[in-house]
Parts: structure tokens; sequence; C-alpha cells
């Protein structure tokens, strides 16, 4: 997963935490508040409701009707006005539609109607006196030994009107024994007033009474089926008055809202519902909307949270592409920091920094590289000047024959050696080592060979030749600090006599019949030093005699110091055994044989130095 | 090449362990002219831990020991020389230009008389 992506990722989490969980309780309150509020509503109106029933009875009906109680019992009033009032009474009362008086032990009361209702009766044949009027032990048995009573309700059918019966006592003085004043209520006014509640366009008001039967129902169906009527039927017979509201579910499925309140004075409930749906539609609606918003507030987040972080990693990309571009091996890359002063701007300035050094290193390391390649160049340059001056032909020559070889090492070394004839019977034979490499080093052997060349030709003795040369080479004054070994003898074909003097260079092997008992042995070590540091260096002169089958091996230190892998040095007691074990063998093969013997023993190890033989045999 | 080195006297003894050859003398010589930069001059070289020396070796330090006794009237003194490095002194005459001693107590003794 590349950075980005996880970076997108966690920024989005953060970013959608806090939206989200704000959200979810924004959600939860808002739905909380607004189903309590809802519930609110539902028992504000049915307390509404049981609160208009009860002032109905107390301010339409109670009131006008103690006041006819007080006329009736006054004292002061005859029979014939007290009637009159009674008829104008029940005229000015809208819902009254009778009033009777009933006394203890009279047969017949009396009893005044509303013409109109009286009217409405007689017009589908009902006679009013016999449906308005109550018996006396009817009376007696609603009214019981309550002041007021308030009930009996009953459905005319004919007229399609409900009626509420109230009763009160008539003071016994005025009538001498009990009586009673007792009037039937009509309910259109107060149904219609139910049936206008605004409620009731979105839900139902519904009345019941303590059997479960619905109010202002002709058909009085009953209800107790329903899971609220039946709560309410069990408060009212439990006496039990108070407001609750409760969801439930109607037997034909549908989610329900209910409340319920009871008026004080009748024995009904009042029941006021809504679809679920409906009663939580402005929850509903409010949640939507806060979705909504949630969503919108989810979504800006989120693609601040990606903006944010693709903005953040979009260096680092081009960081990255520019290093793989890098790696590719093209330096010309550098990022624009876009003058960004944060650590981003920072990081591209010292990538841009790595970059411009890196592409430095590389060209100093070019530059050391071609510097190295021409320092090896010359390396071998002067290794091939060095073997130029090297003699590879020998001359036939009638009494002695010679041979020489040279086996450059790789890198360093100096060998020198020559064979050259200084006049009829005497040759010149020089074996050296020059300390030095390079261009430098061939060029102080060329000189050397020159030399040599030039002071054998005016002098026999080897001793004055060495000193001259390196007189010759310390007034060079060359600087360079370098020093030549050198062995140099002569050979005198008619005498057979070796003159022989070393500066510095090891002394050969020579094995003569005459000067070593037939044997190779080393000549013995003259005070020597080598030549080209200091004047007047110690050179002496050596002699040796030689005869028919001796052999002179003159050699360089490249041969005796060769080292194998046991860090063991050839040494010259091997050299002296081989040289015995080749002596018959011819000058040539000789130094082939010994060359090779030497590789042998150094197999595994590099070669460290140059290595020179140079084989003299007396035919 | 390990060189280490300790001084008494104002007289520098270095201890060279390893070949002395071309593959190390330039350090050995760069390591000479360091010293001589801080204006020491007389040196004593144990050779106990050296096995062999080539011809560039050898021009090392005769081009030191040269230079020491030329230009700043010191010296460089040796010790105990190996037997293969003593043949390469003697083959080369080394040995008639510069001083040997057989401990290094006295080649330091040897700037003294």
């Amino acid at each position: 997963m590349s950075l980005r992506t996880k970076l997108l990722i966690l920024s989005v989490i953060i970013a959608l935490i806090p939206v989200g969980i704000a959200g979810r309780s924004m959600i939860h309150i808002t739905r909380d508040e607004l189903k309590s509020s809802a519930n609110d509503n539902l028992i504000t109106v049915a307390s509404q409701v049981s609160q208009d029933i009860e002032d109905f009875y107390r301010y339409t009906w109670l009131a006008p009707l103690r006041l006819l109680k007080k006329t009736v019992e006054s004292e002061d009033l005859g029979v014939n006005e007290k009637l009159s009032l009674l008829t104008e009474g029940i005229k000015s009362v809208n819902d009254l539609v009778a009033l009777q008086i009933s006394v203890h032990g009279v047969s017949a009361p009396l009893l005044v109607t509303q013409n109109d209702f009286s009217n409405r009766l007689k017009k589908v044949s009902v006679d009013p006196e016999q449906i308005l009027t109550i018996p006396y032990h009817r009376i007696l048995n609603l009214k019981k030994q309550d002041e007021i009573f308030v009930g009996d309700l009953t459905y005319v059918e004919q007229v399609d009107t409900w009626l509420v019966t109230v009763i009160l006592s008539l003071d016994q003085k005025t009538f001498g024994r009990t009586a009673m004043l007792c009037s039937r209520i009509n309910l259109d006014r107060l149904k219609k007033r139910i049936e206008n509640h605004p409620f009731a366009q979105g839900g139902t008001i519904t009345l019941i009474d303590t059997n479960g039967k619905k109010i202002f129902d002709k058909n009085r169906p009953d209800l107790s089926a329903n899971k609220l009527v039946q709560t309410t039927k069990k408060m009212m017979a439990s006496n039990i008055r108070t407001i609750g509201v409760e969801p439930y579910v109607r037997p034909s499925g549908e989610k329900m809202l209910g409340a319920y309140a009871f008026p004080r004075i009748l024995d009904l409930g009042v029941i006021v519902e809504k679809n679920e749906a409906d009663a939580y539609l402005a929850v509903t609606q409010m949640v939507r909307n806060l979705m909504v918003w949630i969503l919108v507030g989810l979504l800006i987040a989120a693609s601040g949270a990606i903006v944010v972080s693709i903005s953040l990693t979009r260096p680092l990309l081009r960081l990255t592409r520019a290093a793989r571009t890098i790696a590719k091996g093209d330096l010309s890359v550098r990022i624009d920091s876009k003058g960004q002063k944060d650590e981003i701007g920072e990081l591209a300035d010292t990538f841009n920094m790595m970059v411009k050094n890196l592409r430095l290193y590389i060209d100093q390391l070019t530059e050391t590289t071609k510097a190295k390649e021409r320092a090896e160049s010359e390396l071998e340059l002067g290794k091939k000047i060095q073997q130029s001056f090297l003699p590879k032909e020998f001359p036939r020559l009638d009494k002695i024959e010679v041979w020489g070889t040279c086996d450059p090492a790789r890198e360093v070394g100096g060998d020198y050696f020559d064979f050259f004839q200084i006049d009829e019977s005497n040759f010149g034979i020089v074996i050296g080592d020059v300390s030095g490499k390079g261009v430098s080093a061939a060029l102080f052997m060329a000189v050397s060979r020159t030399l040599f060349r030039i002071l054998s030709s005016q002098e026999y003795s080897p001793d004055q030749v060495l000193s001259r040369f390196n007189q010759w080479l310390v007034d060079l004054d060359q600087g360079a600090n370098m020093f030549i070994t050198v062995f140099y003898g002569v050979f005198n074909t008619e005498t057979k006599g070796f003159l022989y003097s070393s500066a510095g260079h090891n002394m050969p092997f020579m094995k003569s019949s005459i000067s070593t008992d037939g044997r190779f042995k080393l000549l013995p070590q003259m005070k020597t030093m080598v030549a080209g540091i200091m004047a007047d260096i110690p050179i002496q002169l050596g002699e040796a005699k030689m005869t028919k089958g001796d052999v002179l091996a003159l050699y360089t230190d490249g041969m005796t110091e060769a080292m194998n892998q046991k860090k063991e040095m050839f040494g010259e007691d091997r050299l002296e055994e081989l040289l015995e074990k080749y002596s018959d063998q011819s000058a040539a093969d000789i130094c082939k044989n010994l060359v090779d013997d030497v590789h042998a023993f150094h197999t595994g190890e590099p070669q460290q130095d140059d290595m020179t033989m140079f084989i003299l045999k007396i035919l | 090449m390990k060189i280490t080195e300790q001084i008494t006297d104002n007289i520098t003894i270095i201890n060279l362990d390893g070949r002395l050859d071309a593959h190390t003398c330039e350090s050995v010589e760069a390591f000479f002219r360091e010293k001589m930069e801080n204006g020491q001059y007389k040196f004593v070289m144990n050779m106990e831990n050296v096995e062999f020396i080539d011809s560039a070796g050898l021009r090392v330090v005769l081009v030191v020991a040269r230079d020491l006794r030329n230009k700043h009237k010191g010296d460089l003194h040796f010790a105990l020389l190996q037997p293969a490095v003593s043949r390469v002194f003697e083959i080369s005459g080394l040995n008639n230009v510069l001083y040997i001693y057989n401990n290094s107590e006295n080649a330091v003794q040897g700037f003294s008389s």
C-alpha cells in the first residue's frame, strides 16, 4: 500500500469520525426531542378534549341549571311564574332539551321541553314526553346520594341525538318532601366541537364509555379489542384518572400512537390516536434532513482530507519519481520546491543539494578514474619502453654462448640487463634493477643503458666504469630519488678472465672448474653501494678465471625473492640446486627452465617483481 | 604495514610491522615526511617485525636517511634487522652507509656518540 493511500485512508477516517459521532448524537437528540414533543401533543389534545367536556358541563349546563334550581326553590314566586321561567330558561339554554321536576309521591312529574327538539321528535312521530320523561324511581336510582348526578348517556336514534341527564336535588322546604330537578341535555354541540377539533383532521378523537363502547357513534361499536381501549377501560374500572400516552399496534397491524384522558365529571374516556408514522412524521422528516446534511458534511470532510493528503504526498511522489530518474543515472533532475517553507520544501532543497553533490562526486570520480587510467597507461608505456631496451636476440659466437630473459611483473619493477661487445675479445655483461616505476624509471634505465655503453667503451675496468656511472647519475640530480643496483662484468674470450664489480646488486652464481671447484657458487660479496644516490660510493673489483664448460648465471632478486603461498622465498639455495641440474643445457634453455620453475613456485601468488636471468657459457 | 612510534630524548623510535616493499613504501615515506615537517629529525627504525624489503623499500629508507643527514642534520638508525633484510642491506651496500645496530637502545645511543 503506498504512503498516499495510507495517508488518504487515515485522514478520511480522522475527518469522518467527529462528523459521524456529532451526526449520530444529533439525530438521537433530535429524534427523542421530536418524539417527546409529538407525545406531548397527543396528551395535550386528550386533556383539551376532556377539559372541553368539563367546561361544557360546568358553564353551559350546570350554571343555568343552578339558576333554574334557585328559581324553582324560590318561595316568592308562584307556580305559574316558575313555569314560565322554566319555559324561558329552556329557550335560553340551547343544549337543554327537557326539564323535569319530580316530587316524591306525585305520580305525574312536571315536564317542560324545548320546542325545537319536541317538534323534531314529533316530525318522526315520537312522543317527546315518552322519550324525555324519566320515571321517579329511576331518578332515585341514578341520583343516589350524590349532590349532582351527571350521566345516563342515551342515544335517541330517531333524531340521531345523544342526550345526557343531569339531576339536582330541590330544597325540601319548598315542596315539603323530596323533589328532583332533572334535565336532559343535547350533546350535539359538544359532539360537533370535538369533531371540529383541529386534531381530528390528522388523527381520531374517540370517546368510550366504561364498557369500551364508542360514544357519538349510532352503532355504538365495542372497541374493547383495541389495546388502548383496554387500558382505558381498566383505568376507569379502578377509578384511576390519569393522562397517558403509549404506542400500540392495532389488530389490523397498523402502528399507532395514542393518548388517553378522563373528564372528571363523566364516566367516559377520551382517546386520541394517530398513526405512529404520521405522529412522528416531523421526526422522520427531520432525521432525513439531518442525514442529508450529515452526508454532505461527511463528503466535505472526506474531500478535504483527500485534498490535504494528496497535496501532502504530491511532493513526496515527485521526490520518488526524481529518485527513480536518478537511479536510472540521469542526474539532471531538479525538484522545484515552489518556495515552500515547510519541511517538504526543505526536503526538496536537501534533495536538490544531494543531487548536485552526487553529480559533483561522480564528476570527480570520473576525473579520478581518468587520472588513474592515465597513470596506468603511463606505467604500461614505461614498461614498453623499458622492454624495448632489453636485448631480444643474442649473437652466435664461437667461444661463448649467451642468453638472457626478462619476465616483467605486471605492475612494478625495473629490471635491466645488457650484453655488448666492447672490442674483439671483450664482452660486457650488465644486470641491474632500477628502483621506481613508470616512464621515469624507464627513462632512468635508458639513461643508464646509454651511459653504460659509452663508459664501457672508454674503460675496461668494471669498478672504474661503475664509479663513473654512479657519478654521472648523482650529477644528474634527477630529484626522483631513483637508484639502480648494477652488476657489471667484462669477459675476455682470450684469457677467459672475468672482471667484475657490483653497485648494490646481488652477486651472480659461477660454476668454474678453476675458481669454484666446478660447482655453482656465489661470487664473494663485495663492499658495495647502490648507484645514483651518493657520490664516491665504495666500488670493488673482483676477478675470476673460467674455462671451457664453465657457466656464469646473473639474476635479479625477482627470482630469489619470489614468494609462495606459505610466504616462503624461492631463495638462493634453490636457485643454486636448479642451476646445477640444468647446467648441461643450452643457455636459452637454462634461462627458460629457471623462470618456469620460479613461476611454478609462486603459483597462487601474484608475481611481485620482474624476473631476469642471464646465462653465459664458455664453449 | 603497521607503523607505531615512541619518542625518547628527542629521538623517535619507529616500529614497523610487515613487508617493506613497493606496495607499502609510500605510506612509510609519507609517515617520515610528516614527522620531518613536525621537526623530528632523529629516528630509530625498529625492523624486528620486517621480514622482507625490496628495492622500492630500500629506496625509501635510503632517501629518508639522506634527506635527514643533508637537510636537517639528523639521521635514521636501524635496529634488529632480520636475516633476509640484513642480507639485502649487505648486497645493496646500504650497510656501508647506514648505521645498523643489534637493538633499539644501542641505536638510540648511537646518536650520542
